[in-house]
């Protein structure tokens, strides 16, 4: 295991370097976020229909989708993309550990420094700042019921898990196909929308719901959105906890076998 | 006449180079349109939930998403050389362009003309000509005229975001992600009807960053809307030259931080 936690750490010191770029980005989210809110309200006062969620329940699940942006798996990582393009895949190919394992500790220390960066100042933000501004009703409410705190951890870690090992999946793909882009691409769309950070996915047509909850990318964003938020009462936690461990498990083993069969495919070329 | 040439070449060229990887540019087309549908599913899926917003319908809503895509894919066309310069001005490679006797800002638009937005164009024009066809509109000559140019007035909006963040990359040698902010913020705006925000915000995007002169309130015209922000009804009509005024300042703060350029070496 110590070659694997070591790994681990320099990993985490080196991705930690992009602060400068985080606050960017984070200074877009809020952006987005406040767009989202306001058209929403406008939504929410332009009719009499019943809303799947009350709004406060809604602009909080928009604040904690902006919050963890960093940890979906909506790219490949450019730095495998080079490995396979310049052929210095083969140095990992040498390195006397599982390959697979390896390559999904990687992801898990991408996904984890991306997320961290960003997620305190974002709450802080939509939690704190927001009502001092005088914009209580922006604000992201946080939970009066101390239990759902530890609940909610569980389900982000398990989020972070299943990003993992679909990211850990979609870069293995790389060794069959020469540029990444086009996977990155759709992967991307895919899962910003069925997660739920386009749209809510409890705002799409009724009929669409129990697709929406089984379907992997559920598990990422909305299951753990919605148990802080309190959409989802707390007797149904483990359930979706299960779930996601069922998908953590599929993209796991997927990945395993990618690699095996990829290690056989690979041809490097020269050099 | 001779700038006119010269850029002529640089995007001969650059289109050239472009299709050089056919099967890549092509998925990456088709990669961007589908992008963009998804997203527009996000306006279908609330429309469907709650039937209207303040009074406009989705397809009214559409008409004003499709035209802010439009404009926007063609000012990222024209742009990506000025998107890019702060990375050129880190790598020292904009050095090269200043030692050229040519001006350095049809040199950076000359860049390159990037092909690949053209899938999200498609994607504007496909929203936008769908709206189009559902709603039941009272077309005027004037009125297709008015459409006809705010879309070069709109690019010239964005192309002067574009500038200011040249400019500030020149001034303060980093490339500056912020400036998303105001692009692609922006078109996310731009994608809902000006009307749904609050005062402040509404007034900040009509008289301090006209994106809304370029794009709803000509829309307004066309759709035979009114807002209460501008009780002018006749203001969507010369709006959209607050398009060309916008990129004409963000010029000259261009020239200005030509002369404050200091090179990173190398």
């Amino acid at each position: 295991m110590r070659p694997y936690i070591k790994f681990l750490k320099t990993r985490f010191q080196s991705l930690l370097q992009y602060r400068a770029a985080a606050w960017a980005g984070i200074v877009c989210q809020f952006f987005w976020g406040i767009i989202m809110i306001m058209a929403l309200e406008a939504f929410y006062r332009s009719s009499d229909r019943t809303a799947p969620m009350e709004l406060s329940r809604a602009v909080g699940y928009i604040w904690l989708g902006q919050a963890f942006l960093g940890m979906l798996p909506w790219n490949i990582d450019r730095d495998m993309d080079r490995m396979v393009r310049d052929g210095s895949l083969c140095y990992e190919l040498l390195k006397p550990l599982d390959l697979h394992f390896y390559w999904f500790l990687r992801a898990f220390s991408w996904r984890f420094s991306t997320m961290i960066l960003r997620v305190i100042p974002q709450l802080i933000f939509a939690a704190l700042i927001l009502p001092m501004l005088g914009l209580g009703e922006w604000a992201l409410i946080l939970p009066k019921n101390p239990l759902v705190y530890p609940l909610w951890v569980v389900s982000v870690f398990l989020a972070l898990l299943l990003s993992s090992t679909i990211t850990t999946a979609a870069n293995i793909t790389l060794i069959w196909s020469v540029s990444g882009s086009g996977t990155s691409q759709l992967l991307g769309s895919f899962v910003t929308l069925f997660s739920g950070m386009v749209v809510p996915l409890p705002f799409f047509p009724d009929r669409w719901q129990a697709f929406l909850t089984f379907q992997p990318f559920h598990g990422l964003c909305d299951g753990p959105n919605r148990i802080f938020t309190g959409d989802i009462p707390l007797s149904r936690v483990p359930g979706e906890w299960g779930l996601q461990v069922f998908w953590i498990l599929f993209f796991f083993l997927l990945g395993r076998i990618l690699t095996a069969a990829g290690q056989k495919h690979l041809a490097v070329q020269g050099g | 006449m001779d700038h006119i040439r010269l850029y002529g070449a640089y995007a001969a060229q650059s289109f050239k180079s472009q299709l050089e990887y056919r099967a890549s540019l092509f998925l990456q087309m088709l990669g961007q349109f589908l992008i963009n549908i998804i997203e527009f599913s996000a306006l279908w899926t609330l429309f469907d939930r709650f039937g209207n917003l303040k009074g406009w319908t989705l397809e009214e809503a559409a008409f004003c998403y499709g035209l802010v895509g439009i404009i926007f894919a063609l000012a990222d066309f024209l742009t990506r050389g000025l998107d890019i310069a702060g990375d050129l001005i880190r790598s020292g490679e904009f050095d090269r362009f200043l030692l050229r006797p040519r001006s350095v800002f049809l040199q950076l638009l000359g860049y390159e003309l990037s092909l690949k937005r053209m899938g999200r164009f498609a994607q504007g024009a496909f929203i936008f000509f769908w709206a189009l066809s559902r709603l039941s509109l009272e077309w005027s000559t004037g009125k297709i005229l008015l459409i006809l140019y705010t879309i070069p007035c709109g690019i010239a909006f964005f192309m002067g975001l574009m500038t200011i963040q040249a400019a500030l990359s020149i001034k303060s040698v980093q490339s500056l992600e912020f400036m998303n902010v105001l692009t692609y913020g922006g078109v996310q705006t731009a994608q809902y009807p000006l009307s749904i925000y609050r005062n402040l915000f509404r007034r900040f995007f009509t008289f301090a960053v006209p994106l809304g002169c370029v794009t709803y309130y000509p829309s307004l015209i066309v759709l035979g809307k009114s807002d209460s922000l501008v009780s002018w009804a006749g203001f969507g009509w010369i709006s959209p030259l607050a398009g060309l005024a916008f990129l004409g300042l963000s010029l000259m703060l261009f020239t200005r931080a030509l002369s404050w350029y200091v090179s990173t070496g190398s």
